[in-house]
């Protein structure tokens, strides 16, 4: 990559992040505080910089894949969308998928992530005739360990431009998932059951059990992780029950009001709160 | 395709399906523009979805090079639906699918916004960035909003005090109500939108009407407010003429797509004609299907002239000539019913005023009835008052329903030129539901009642309302207002019952009504600190100084104390003082900032709404939702969290203690907020998917019955005056046009109206015959009666009538990986209040960072393609 070419992508990623920022939050009413902020835009630049090979050949991006005409087991028919980037060139077309997650995170939950990309190239397969010549998942979180690399090269990046170099090379952000093509019939039984269970309204929350489950990557459980951030907490019998004999929590919470939304107050105030 | 399928006819024989000779020409016709006059039930929706499976599979027309518009986005889902299962009838011989996603289907609006960012017609393939687009709701809450409220009425030049009655006198309302003067400034401005109006040249052309120049100078003040935020703001009739001068941006916009085609062509209006016309100058292959008979919305800007006059109009615009194909065969509705159309819509004169031999309508058609069954099928009630009409078909209904000549109540439909008067239900509405209901039998009536006054409304708001002081609304003003009032006086008394119901409940308003109280005491103890060190609220904010005084006011509360003396706080505050002098950054807080700060609730409306949602009452419409199916109480309560949502997004979305001090947030919120969804009359709950639950039945005004067919059908209002719109003057005027005559275009529009209500009944239809004392019926039903051409409906044998199949619409739903089968796999039950019936979260943050880095990623992924792109070509 040449050198009056990274600046002029790095003007670039700056108008657009900024330009998205700005429609995002005035569509969704919603901010990021400054730290998320950086953080996606490391995001960003990390992946540019340690992707380009890929970046820079990218032929199709987040292209709506469509199939139509499925059935699930209770003949329910329905049309099975999947969006995703591809490059194509001389040695084929090849399918990625992006992921803000940390790699930790995917590498836990592999099996979820290759279902995905499974279905996904099935999905091409059906709609173009032709098998896909590789799947990826590309995991976007910059690494904690090149993080201040990452941070210091955007602030300077005449000056960080080697370090930071040196730095990316040494992660690997490319996860490559081996399509499963004899489980592919399982899956897409799968995917059906799941239409029909929504179609046939089941809509049970995740059991009190699940809810004090460690999540993948993480040393929190799903009650946390998870509920804490779903407004509908409030009228959810498993995360009443969570919430009640969780310990060193105040039984008494959902017994005389609810205070569970805490540290997490004072930044949001001040990311939203107005000027004159 | 492997092989080459067949031809068209076979496939035509293996879904059963035989075109007339008009249909199957219209189908293979692929010869420029193309005119197709299509009456009711004539199959036109068939004729489309051949036409487009004939391009694709017959003429190599891709699915991303065809343009088909629709009226509703349902029937843009139902046709997409319909092309994918014929498609598929290939693909299960050849193996090939066909992937219409990158077909443009759907209504002009929504393929309007797709136009903008399509990069076939950005120069350079650069994502041209849409504007934000403000449905209807929020154009009336963006008009009415004080500050843009108080620049229009300063640019109009008028006097404040008079410009509501000023406004409403000229476009024939009286009264100084500003929703009604906001209402018919919205519909004027969007008028002079679709219009393409240019405010100078209008200006200049209007100049002896005093009114009109400063409506044109509210509408020029309003087009530059809507341009002034940093994002292009637009509304539904700006979209267009954005779009339009979007691909005109680009020379080759007419080569874009091979197939242009227009449903319901009568319904369009002057931007969308243009706009058509530009995307189909390189193809010439513009097709377009309606009937000028329903043409049914003037009022919203169309001119049925765009369809009787398109012959004329291709010759003008693409110098080519318009094959006209009649679609007059009528499959849908029994002989006797298409004879009483057709008479109905003879009994005025078409002819045009000054020019002799030429017609208002496309003049020469004779539909003919496909089903040649001579029995009665239409019948009038007894010439008396509303309520023995009323009672008589009810009678006539339960009747119907004990023969099984039709299987469900959802199948008779009662339709009404207008459900409400004033945003309260119409009389004779009112009347018919009452008869049926006194029956026993249900009504399904959405749009005749208010979402505001459904229980799960009343309930939810009257509570919000034990924490948000409700206001005193003074009630001798009238109408709407005083309506309003009442309604807010209900909320109070059931506010307090549902309180005292739930102990807990009670004390979370209690807790809430204290935090409130407290922020306010606060400020007053804070503003004392700043007076007695003589600070001004507008200074700069300096910690070092300021921060010890203030987080030590006597009496302070500790949370403020504690807000002023916080880390992250004081870092944001240091930072922005810090880079005070750097060229661009924002400049340093000031004190009102801090006190603000220390004075705040870290909570929302939206918080409050999802927190009350976990006491009994509330909890329980969830739970019947969860656990027993059962809906409506769900629905309403997901209807509220979106309006919240709107609200709390519409502005600053932190309350704070001036929020109360003056009550600002009782007047944000209840006196405007509130009180326009009211005065809207914003309708209730509506499931997309099931348009006519059964076992009710249907209550539908003659729009709402576009494109609709049913077994049985009430007019259940035959009588509706010709009131001529200000608005068809001002714009006669101002575009110099000639269209149909100003005092003959109401009465076209009634007639035009009352032939499509007629026009939707299959086997039987019932005209409400009113004759009493201030009660009566249009002149064209008089006579028609008086003619015998209705059947008493007293003296028909309901045996006589064919039996009515209930249809079962199917859909295909399109289902994504992660949005439903991993959102689903998450928590079934966060998937059923977020996704399946669509609550506002509060504030989830997650998605926000995903998509940001998503949506900067495939930008740059797309300027790297485009440089590619360039590259090649230059080499």
């Amino acid at each position: 990559m040449s050198a009056a070419r990274k600046i002029e992508l790095e003007d670039f990623i700056q108008e657009c992040f900024s330009e998205n920022y700005t429609s995002l939050a005035s569509e969704t009413g919603k901010s990021l505080s400054l730290k998320q902020q950086e953080a996606a835009i490391q995001q960003v630049v990390y992946y540019l910089y340690r992707m380009w090979d890929i970046a820079e050949k990218v032929t199709e991006t987040e292209v709506k894949l469509v199939l139509p005409g499925q059935r699930t087991r209770k003949n329910r028919k329905y049309n099975l969308l999947g969006v995703v980037d591809l490059v194509s060139d001389d040695s084929g077309t090849r399918m990625y998928d992006l992921k803000t997650l940390e790699k930790d995170v995917i590498l836990e939950d592999k099996d979820k992530f290759k279902k995905q990309l499974s279905i996904y190239s099935h999905i091409w397969k059906g709609i173009k005739d032709q098998k896909l010549d590789g799947t990826a998942i590309i995991a976007t979180s910059v690494p904690s360990e090149i993080k201040k690399a990452v941070k210091e090269f955007i602030e300077d990046p005449e000056a960080r431009f080697n370090d930071f170099q040196s730095a990316i090379d040494k992660v690997e952000p490319i996860i490559s998932v081996d399509v499963n093509e004899t489980q592919i019939q399982n899956f897409l039984t799968e995917f059906g059951d799941t239409i029909d269970k929504i179609e046939e309204r089941v809509f049970t929350p995740a059991s009190v059990l699940e809810l004090r489950t460690k999540q993948p990557g993480s040393n929190s459980d799903f009650g946390s992780l998870v509920c804490r951030n779903c407004d509908a907490r409030y009228s959810c019998d498993s995360y009443r029950e969570y919430i009640g004999s969780a310990r060193g929590k105040v039984r008494t919470l959902f017994g005389q009001y609810w205070d569970d939304e805490d540290e997490s107050a004072e930044s949001w105030i001040i990311d939203n709160l107005y000027e004159d | 395709m492997s092989k080459k399928q067949e031809s068209i006819n076979d496939l035509w024989a293996s879904v059963g399906f035989t075109p007339n000779k008009n249909q199957e020409e219209a189908i293979l016709y692929n010869g420029g523009p193309l005119f197709l006059p299509a009456g009711p039930g004539s199959g036109k929706t068939r004729v489309l979805l051949w036409r487009v499976v004939n391009l694709i599979l017959y003429h190599n027309v891709e699915p991303s090079e065809i343009f088909l518009s629709t009226f509703t986005e349902k029937a843009a889902s139902q046709l997409k639906d319909g092309l994918e299962s014929y498609l598929s009838l290939i693909s299960d011989d050849s193996g090939k699918i066909y992937d219409l996603s990158e077909m443009y289907i759907g209504t002009v609006h929504s393929l309007c916004q797709r136009l903008l960012t399509d990069r076939r017609f950005s120069v350079g393939r650069k994502r041209n960035k849409p504007p934000i687009l403000l449905d209807e709701l929020d154009q009336y809450m963006f008009v009415t909003k004080r500050s843009n409220w108080d620049a229009f009425v300063e640019a109009s030049g008028l006097p404040k005090s008079e410009f509501n009655e000023l406004v409403n006198e000229y476009f024939g309302d009286s009264g100084k109500s500003r929703h009604s003067a906001a209402s018919n400034l919205i519909s004027a401005f969007n008028r002079f939108s679709e219009e393409l109006l240019d405010v100078d040249e209008a200006l200049e052309l209007g100049s002896d009407d005093d009114i009109l120049q400063s409506v044109l100078m509210a509408y020029r003040k309003y087009l530059e407010l809507l341009n002034s935020s940093d994002r292009k703001v637009v509304d539904f009739a700006l979209i267009q003429a954005e779009a339009l001068n979007f691909i005109n941006q680009n020379e080759r916009a007419g080569d874009v797509f091979r197939h242009v085609i227009i449903d319901e062509y009568q319904d369009t209006n002057y931007v969308q004609e243009r706009l058509v016309f530009r995307l189909s100058e390189g193809s010439k292959n513009l097709c377009v299907v309606g009937d000028d008979d329903q043409a049914l919305y003037r009022f919203r800007g169309a001119t049925v002239e765009n369809f009787v006059e398109f012959p004329e109009r291709c010759q003008r615009d693409l110098r080519v000539e318009a094959k006209k194909i009649p679609l007059d065969v009528n499959y849908r509705s029994r002989q006797h019913i298409v004879q009483f159309c057709q008479e109905f819509i003879n009994k005025a004169d078409w002819s045009h005023q000054e020019d002799p031999g030429k017609h208002y309508r496309v003049h020469d058609k004779v539909i003919t009835p496909h089903r040649e069954e001579r029995l009665d099928s239409v019948f009038a009630t007894r010439a008396t008052n509303p309520e023995d009409v009323a009672e008589e078909i009810a009678e006539h209904v339960v009747n119907l329903l004990a023969s099984k000549k039709v299987e469900n109540p959802n199948q008779i439909a009662f339709l009404f030129p207008s459900l409400q008067f004033r945003g309260e239900m119409n009389t004779q509405v009112q009347r018919m539901k009452n008869a049926l209901e006194s029956r026993g039998l249900s009504v399904y009536a959405p749009r005749a009642g208010k979402f505001l006054d459904s229980d799960e409304a009343i309930d939810m708001f009257s509570v919000i309302g034990q924490i948000f002081d409700l206001p005193n609304i003074e009630n001798e003003l009238g109408g709407t207002f005083r309506n309003f009032a009442r309604w807010v006086d209900g909320l109070k008394n059931r506010g307090a019952e549902l309180a005292a119901q739930d102990e807990k409940m009670k004390s979370y308003i209690q807790m809430r009504r204290d935090e409130i109280s407290q922020v306010v005491k606060d400020l007053k103890l804070l503003e004392g600190t700043i007076e007695k060190n003589g600070w001004a609220k507008d200074e700069e904010y300096l910690p070092s100084v300021m921060e010890k005084a203030l987080s030590e006011t006597e009496g302070l509360s500790k949370k403020a104390s504690s807000t002023l003396r916080n880390k992250l706080f004081r870092d944001t505050i240091q930072h922005r003082l810090s880079r005070k002098n750097t060229e661009g950054a924002k400049p340093p807080f000031q004190v009102n900032y801090a006190i603000r700060a220390a004075t705040s609730l870290d909570w929302t409306v939206m918080d409050i709404y999802w927190q009350l949602c976990g006491f009994r009452h509330f909890k329980n419409m969830f739970d019947l939702a969860e656990k027993q199916g059962i809906e409506k109480p769900i629905c309403n309560l997901s209807m509220i969290s979106n309006y919240l949502e709107r609200f709390v997004d519409s502005r600053p979305s932190i309350l704070t203690a001036d929020s109360f001090t003056g009550s600002r947030f009782t007047r944000a919120f209840w006196s405007s907020y509130i009180y326009a969804l009211y005065a809207r009359g914003e309708s209730e709950y509506e499931n997309p998917e099931v348009p006519f639950p059964k076992e009710c039945i249907p209550f539908l005004t003659i729009h709402q019955s576009k494109g609709l067919e049913f077994p049985v059908v009430v007019l259940g209002n035959p009588r509706k005056g010709a009131n001529a719109r200000k608005i068809e003057e001002v714009m006669t005027l101002l575009k110099e046009k000639k269209g149909e005559p100003l005092e003959l275009a109401p009465y076209f529009d009634i007639m035009r109206l009352y032939y499509v209500a007629l026009s939707r009944a299959k086997n039987e239809l019932i005209i409400a015959n009113f004759r009493s004392r201030g009660n009566f019926i249009n002149d064209e039903f008089k006579e028609l009666i008086a003619e015998s051409m209705c059947a008493p409906l007293h003296s028909h044998l309901v045996t006589e009538m064919p039996h009515a199949e209930v249809e079962e619409a199917t859909f295909t739903k399109t289902y994504s990986y992660t949005a439903d089968y991993l959102f689903y796999d998450l928590c079934p039950r966060q998937y059923m209040i977020f996704r399946a019936y669509d609550f506002s979260p509060s504030r989830t943050q997650g998605m926000f960072f995903g998509n940001l880095v998503h949506q900067t990623i495939e930008d740059l992924h797309n300027y790297l393609i485009a440089k590619r792109e360039d590259e090649e070509d230059a080499a």
